[in-house]
């Protein structure tokens, strides 16, 4: 109390607290204050006692102000020996939270009653009220509610009239209100949804583009699940895609990729039955999981014999079974593996995969180095182009695309689309990063769609060690010569030798299985990698780091990673598993070798050309009586005609409805049930199928009021990209940091009994008395 | 500085920077390309001498800098050693500099070092440096006894190569700068540019016109602009190493 007095006599409206020297130093300001004022009385007492028993005893006049002169100077004497010292501190202004979004489904399925009469809705914003207090810290909540459309609400509990209960537009919905944030961004974004979305119908890129916004603006995505008792849905299973090289050579075998959808009340395994070249053969069951899902299911085929090798696969059962019936041409390679190797920015992994891949006459290689930084000088093989190509075409000659050292800022968007164009045609790209320097910044690129992994951001800039300066500077001033000095600084580095440390690959189940070689399996070695940081849905990882986990995360480090990317494939191998490597093995060693062409063959070998005729649009399965969408492409024009055989005596020839470039688009509305061809042929006499397997039936009801349980994996995921939760009835940590304690920014220690003003009054006391004594004729 | 004095000085830097290609191309960019090293090989020399191998060091953190300045590559600027005695340390770097100018006594065991260096890809670029520490007066025949003995070990460490002074036309003297009358020589003997090629990769370049001093301070102690003349040869030489085989 003594001290806050003071202290605001001294500093008035300031925020000043009180520290003491010597033995007061540890007692709290109060305390020290008033020991100093018993002191203090004890001390005036004395001094009016020793006055008044004076031997020689002055006036009472005179004897009050000596005493009252003593008794001063005492206390100031105090005041200095106990050392206070004013420390005045200046406080941040805190930071304004930023506030929250807060974004309420109101589309059909979350609005629909359940046999209790609740509805999603209800439960989520029941949960709502209980995170609302912890939310109202960061400021008000801007409310918004969406189906299709979106509008702005004074309230989460408002239902806008404008809103129809449509379908849902939760992507489109979350992008606009990241796009509505204010100066600072949002806080965060609070969804009250079931995250069923039904505007898009793939949602892999809208889910992509959506965790992009929000990673950029900084705004993590949280959702609060709605749930009600489930309406009931037909179960159903159809397979969507097939993955398999048009031509493989006889004796080798290849991987056939499929995924399904399906919607299933529990989860369950599906038999899968494969026949190739008309033998059954033994395949993996398909595990899939509740809910509506996609499932991605692989086996591998072993080819023999030259002549095309018919594939027909089959799963599910009764009306939900779905079949896949497509043809591998068996054959010799009608040319080497084509290999275009790009670096932005060479190393030496180039020059030593150079030297492996022309010794082998399975591959024809030729690269273009990026030697100067504005590009004008670049060192590139004979007949390879000069520049990264801009358009798709240019791309013609190259089965695979190696692209090393490359910087995003340097490759225009032209030069990534068309590379994007290209593997979803059926290109083979594989992107080196040997270490992090070689996955500068691709967020939000063309070529990032691609990869199978995103990388983490960049590192600090490279800096020369102490001692290497020292040494230049002597150098330097000493004109550039002086042996001695040579001497020393080469014995310095010789001090410090030391030997990188060398791993080796930890292989997934799958790079097992495609790497061993007669039971062999070969480890590259390696030093440096690039750091990923996350791992794409639906990407496949084949190696780690055997050590290091992804930040963040308990998962290892990823080495080797693919995807596939339209019709085309996509590996990213994050680390120098090339010269380094080599030059570790005997000279006469091959390992290194057999490694790369293993995997640069099998990363070509769906470029082998077929009929030349594909069909980049067409369903694997349809509808008898709904209509399907048919795009067929030539290599160099558009077919010549396209007709659709059911098998059984039904054949009809389509018209295309339009032409567009080497492609030409039929429509076809199924007349019945079974597995239909379709022929396409050119003029030149070239000809390909595609088989669509025609059911009553394919899917079940996917609107809003199907029945369908909560999205959680995608809510999930979309939260855990953004740094979001999926909230249950606690508030994230983050939202109780807008309360932080306001930080000190400076703080200023004045000691009091320092000052020359302080030691003036005293000086001033003591002569003062010292002069009345004379005048009072003490003295 | 007052205008008249500020003009001709301007017009002097520009003039400048249209006749220095390394300058001219002086703009640092943001590395995308992994750290390379640069180390130089430390052997024993005549005379027991183990102390030639390491003349005139600032000279390599000098071309490591306008690499690093001027092109995309991005080399340590740092200097490690590599014992040619071990192979384990050989290997750690895809590029040897070798220079010196007392003449090198390899052992078989260095020998078949450097041997399996070579064959497993690494690349050696030897250079006599004439004149470095002044360890080679009173030497007869002084000027390129380094060269002269490294002529003889070359083919000897790997005699299925071909041993061949490059022709002016080669790439190396044309891939980032140009230089039409091939090899420029500082000091000592003119011989050009000698190249060790096994299978149409090259494996060691071996030189007497030690561009290595031109590195360290070639417009004092030769000529001015000899310095960057040698430097944008260093250029030539790391690049090449690097891209060869195009």
């Amino acid at each position: 109390m003594i001290a806050d007095w003071l202290a605001q006599q001294l500093a008035p409206g300031r925020d000043v607290v009180w520290t003491f020297g010597g033995p007061l130093a540890k007692l709290a300001p109060d305390t020290a204050w008033s020991l100093l004022l018993g002191v203090a009385v004890a001390g005036v007492l004395a001094i009016g006692l020793s006055y008044a028993r004076a031997l020689v005893r002055p006036a009472r006049l005179a004897r009050g102000v000596l005493a009252a002169l003593r008794c001063a100077l005492w206390l100031a004497l105090l005041v200095a020996l106990a050392g206070p010292t004013l420390v005045e501190r200046k406080l941040a202004e805190p930071p304004a939270p930023r506030p929250l979004a807060v974004l309420v489904d109101r589309s059909g399925s979350m609005v629909a009653r359940d046999y209790r009469g609740q509805t999603r809705i209800d439960e989520a914003l029941r949960r709502w009220r209980k995170l609302a207090p912890a939310a109202a810290a960061l400021g008000e909540p801007k409310c918004f509610a969406f189906s299709e459309q979106l509008a702005e609400t004074a309230g989460a509990e408002q239902a806008p009239a404008e809103l129809a209960a449509g379908n849902t537009r939760l992507f489109g919905a979350l992008q606009e209100v990241l796009a509505r944030a204010p100066v600072g961004g949002w806080g965060g974004i609070v969804a009250l949804t079931d995250g069923l979305e039904t505007v898009e119908t793939e949602t892999a890129e809208p889910l992509r583009a959506t965790t992009r916004a929000a990673v950029a603006a900084g705004t993590p995505l949280h959702f609060v699940v709605g749930r009600n008792a489930e309406q009931k849905a037909r179960a159903f299973f159809v397979w969507r895609e097939a993955n398999a090289p048009e031509q493989v050579p006889p004796k080798s075998t290849f991987t056939l990729t499929l995924t399904a959808e399906s919607f299933q009340f529990a989860p369950r395994e599906w038999p899968v039955r494969v026949t190739v070249g008309g033998r059954a053969v033994d395949a993996p069951a398909l595990f899939v999981n509740a809910g509506h899902r996609t499932a991605l299911w692989q086996t591998e085929i072993r080819a023999e014999t030259p002549g095309p090798l018919p594939i027909l696969v089959e799963a599910g059962e009764g009306e939900n079974r779905s079949r896949v019936r497509l043809e591998v041409e068996v054959g010799q390679p009608a040319h080497p593996t084509r290999v275009l190797y790009y670096e932005g920015a060479p190393d030496w992994s180039r020059r030593f995969l150079a030297d492996i891949l022309r010794r082998d006459p399975a591959f024809e290689f030729s690269s273009i180095s990026r030697i100067l930084a504005n590009g004008r000088v670049m060192i590139g093989s004979q007949g390879a182009p000069r520049v990264l190509p801009a358009n798709a075409a240019g791309f013609g000659n190259v089965d695979l695309l190696i692209l090393a050292n490359l910087s995003a800022a340097e490759t225009t968007e032209a030069q990534q689309r068309a590379v994007a164009e290209w593997v979803g045609k059926g290109g083979a790209l594989l992107f080196l990063a040997p270490d992090e320097r070689g996955a500068t910044d691709f967020a939000g690129s063309e070529l990032e769609r691609l990869f199978p992994v995103r990388f983490a951001p960049p590192p600090a800039p490279m800096v020369e060690d102490a001692a290497t300066i020292v040494f230049r500077q002597q150098m330097w001033r000493l004109g550039s010569s002086n042996a001695a000095a040579e001497t020393r600084f080469a014995r310095d580095v010789l001090q410090e030798r030391a030997q990188p440390e060398l791993l080796r690959f930890a292989w997934e189940p799958r790079g097992r299985e495609l790497f061993a070689e007669d039971g062999e399996l070969v480890s590259p070695i390696f030093h440096t990698y690039a750091p990923v940081a996350a791992v794409k849905p639906g990407a496949e990882v084949l190696a780690r780091h055997p050590r290091e986990t992804i930040p963040g995360s308990s998962e290892r480090a990823v080495l080797l990673a693919l995807q596939r990317y339209g019709r085309g494939q996509v590996a990213v191998l994050a680390c120098d598993a090339l010269w380094r490597w080599k030059l570790q093995e005997p000279s006469g060693a091959r390992t290194v070798e057999l490694f790369w062409q293993h995997l640069l063959a099998w990363l070509g070998r769906d470029a082998q050309p077929g009929s030349g005729l594909s069909f980049p649009r067409a369903p694997l399965s349809a509808e008898v009586g709904a209509e399907v969408l048919v795009e067929v492409a030539g290599r160099d024009a558009p077919p010549a005609g396209l007709r659709v055989n059911s098998g059984e005596g039904r054949a009809d020839t389509l018209t295309p409805e339009r032409a567009e470039g080497n492609s030409a688009f039929f429509r076809w509305k199924p007349s019945r049930a079974g597995l239909w061809a379709l022929e396409a042929w050119t003029t030149d006499g070239a000809q390909a199928q595609h088989w669509v397997d025609v059911r009553a039936v394919t899917t079940g009801p996917t609107g809003e009021n199907s029945g369908l349980p909560p999205n959680l994996g995608t809510l999930e995921l979309l939260a855990g990209q953004t740094g979001g939760a999926v909230l249950g009835e606690t508030a994230p940590a983050a939202w109780n940091e807008g309360r932080v304690a306001p930080q000190i920014v400076a703080e200023r220690q004045v000691a009091l009994w320092h000052r020359p003003a302080f030691f003036a009054l005293l000086l001033g006391l003591f002569a003062a008395e010292l002069l009345l004594r004379r005048v009072f004729r003490l003295l | 500085m007052n205008r008249r004095r500020f003009l001709p000085f301007l017009f002097a830097a520009a003039a400048a920077a249209t006749v220095w290609p390394v300058a001219e191309l002086a703009a640092e960019t943001e590395k995308v390309a992994p750290q390379q090293t640069w180390a130089r090989l430390r052997f024993r020399a005549e005379r027991n001498d183990d102390d030639d191998w390491n003349v005139h060091p600032n000279a390599d953190l000098n071309l490591i800098e306008v690499i690093n300045r001027n092109t995309t590559l991005n080399v340590e600027p740092k200097w490690y050693v590599a014992d040619v005695a071990s192979l384990e340390e050989m290997v750690q770097h895809p590029f040897l500099f070798m220079h010196a100018e007392l003449p090198p006594t390899l052992s078989d065991a260095e020998r078949a070092n450097l041997r399996e260096y070579l064959l497993r890809g690494g690349f050696l670029f030897a250079e006599d440096c004439v004149n470095g520490k002044g360890r080679t007066a009173g030497w007869p025949n002084n000027g390129d006894v380094f060269f002269q003995r490294m002529r003889k070990e070359l083919p000897r460490i790997v005699p299925e190569a071909k041993f061949e002074l490059l022709p002016n036309s080669h790439p190396i003297f044309h891939n980032v700068f140009g230089f039409k009358d091939g090899m420029p020589r500082m000091q000592g003997r003119s011989s050009g540019l000698w190249a060790l090629t096994l299978n149409g990769r090259v494996l060691a370049l071996l030189s007497p016109c030690d561009i290595h001093c031109g590195w360290a301070n070639g417009d004092q102690w030769f000529h001015p602009g000899a310095a960057a003349i040698a430097l944008r040869m260093g250029v030539n030489i790391y690049v090449f190493a690097m891209t060869q085989g195009e």
